[in-house]
């Protein structure tokens, strides 16, 4: 992570029109914004649009931009925003301004239901899972299962997998990209990890038949 | 005391280090009474653990040395761009 004061010079470097610096941060972070775009956009080409036009908002609005959050975070920040306006263009895109009951039923989709009695006690409780970590092609596989699953998660939840465990953003990150609260990206989060638990139980259950 | 189901409910939070104090050391407790939660606390924590490894190189701030799928024309088009915009201000 850079510190702040070498990230205030570096933001000095490219507001003094540093062109190497600048070519850096396009580099360091284009791949990773192309990926999270393909969670709002439906193709490719759709998402190198939408991150190209991220980047031209970068150019212009970084004088502006006051480091309340990391470059990275504001760049990210930048991008969802633009994603949301394009909303209804792209069948795709996640309606941001109006996921409020689309998500409540979502939210009422639990991973975990039905496996505890009516005093909260486990009926169904977790099974153990035979792993090798030493065995690089099991590991694959779980990797796989892992990836499929996030792929076919309502689409909140898998917005805040992708965001918080795997491209490390903080939880205020996300609040702040995603304009929900706290306790909704907990409850996503959550709700995203349990079904890829279950997924990976249900993986390893069958893999002890072979 | 907590149950299961609200043991459950809390975990990932509990990872995450998100809980604090009384309701921390309840959590503690519990995990190392009830050997389901315990297994179930692994396996979300195995969860975040493999999860973490689908992230490609763009994981750490250590500047990448190569070109990674920046196709150039549009590399080329975003210094023009940065150019255009540092000229105005000369």
């Amino acid at each position: 992570m850079l510190s702040i004061e070498d990230e205030s010079t570096f933001i000095a470097q490219l507001l003094g029109g540093d062109e190497e610096a600048f070519v850096r941060l396009v580099e360091k972070h284009h791949d990773a914004l192309v990926r999270m775009a393909m969670i709002f956009v439906s193709d490719r080409g759709a998402a190198e649009e939408l991150v190209q036009e991220t980047w031209l908002a970068v150019i212009d609005g970084l004088e502006r931009f006051e480091q309340r959050s990391s470059l990275k975070t504001w760049i990210f920040a930048i991008m969802a925003n633009k994603a949301k306006k394009r909303a209804g263009r792209d069948a795709r895109t996640v309606n941001l301004s109006s996921f409020a009951e689309h998500d409540i039923e979502r939210m009422l989709d639990n991973p975990d239901e039905g496996r505890f009695s009516e005093r909260g006690h486990w009926s169904q409780p977790p099974l153990r899972w035979r792993i090798d970590p030493e065995e690089r092609l099991h590991k694959q596989q779980l990797l796989e299962v892992v990836k499929d699953t996030i792929e076919e998660l309502p689409e909140l939840q898998r917005i805040v997998i992708t965001m918080r465990d795997v491209q490390g953003f903080s939880a205020n990150d996300v609040v702040g990209v995603m304009e929900i609260s706290n306790s909704h990206q907990r409850v996503l989060l959550h709700r995203a990890r349990a079904t890829i638990r279950a997924a990976l139980e249900r993986h390893l259950a069958e893999s002890e038949r072979i | 005391m907590l149950t299961c189901e609200e043991f459950a409910d809390k975990v990932s939070e509990y990872l995450d280090g998100n809980v604090v104090g009384g309701e921390r050391l309840s959590m503690w407790i519990h995990s190392a009474i009830c050997g389901h939660c315990r297994r179930y606390l692994n396996q979300i924590g195995a969860v975040v653990d493999l999860t973490a490894q689908l992230e490609t190189p763009d994981a750490t701030d250590q500047e990448r040395t190569c070109d990674a799928e920046l196709p150039e024309e549009t590399r080329e088009k975003l210094l023009e761009a940065f150019r255009d915009r540092h000229q105005r201000d000369r």
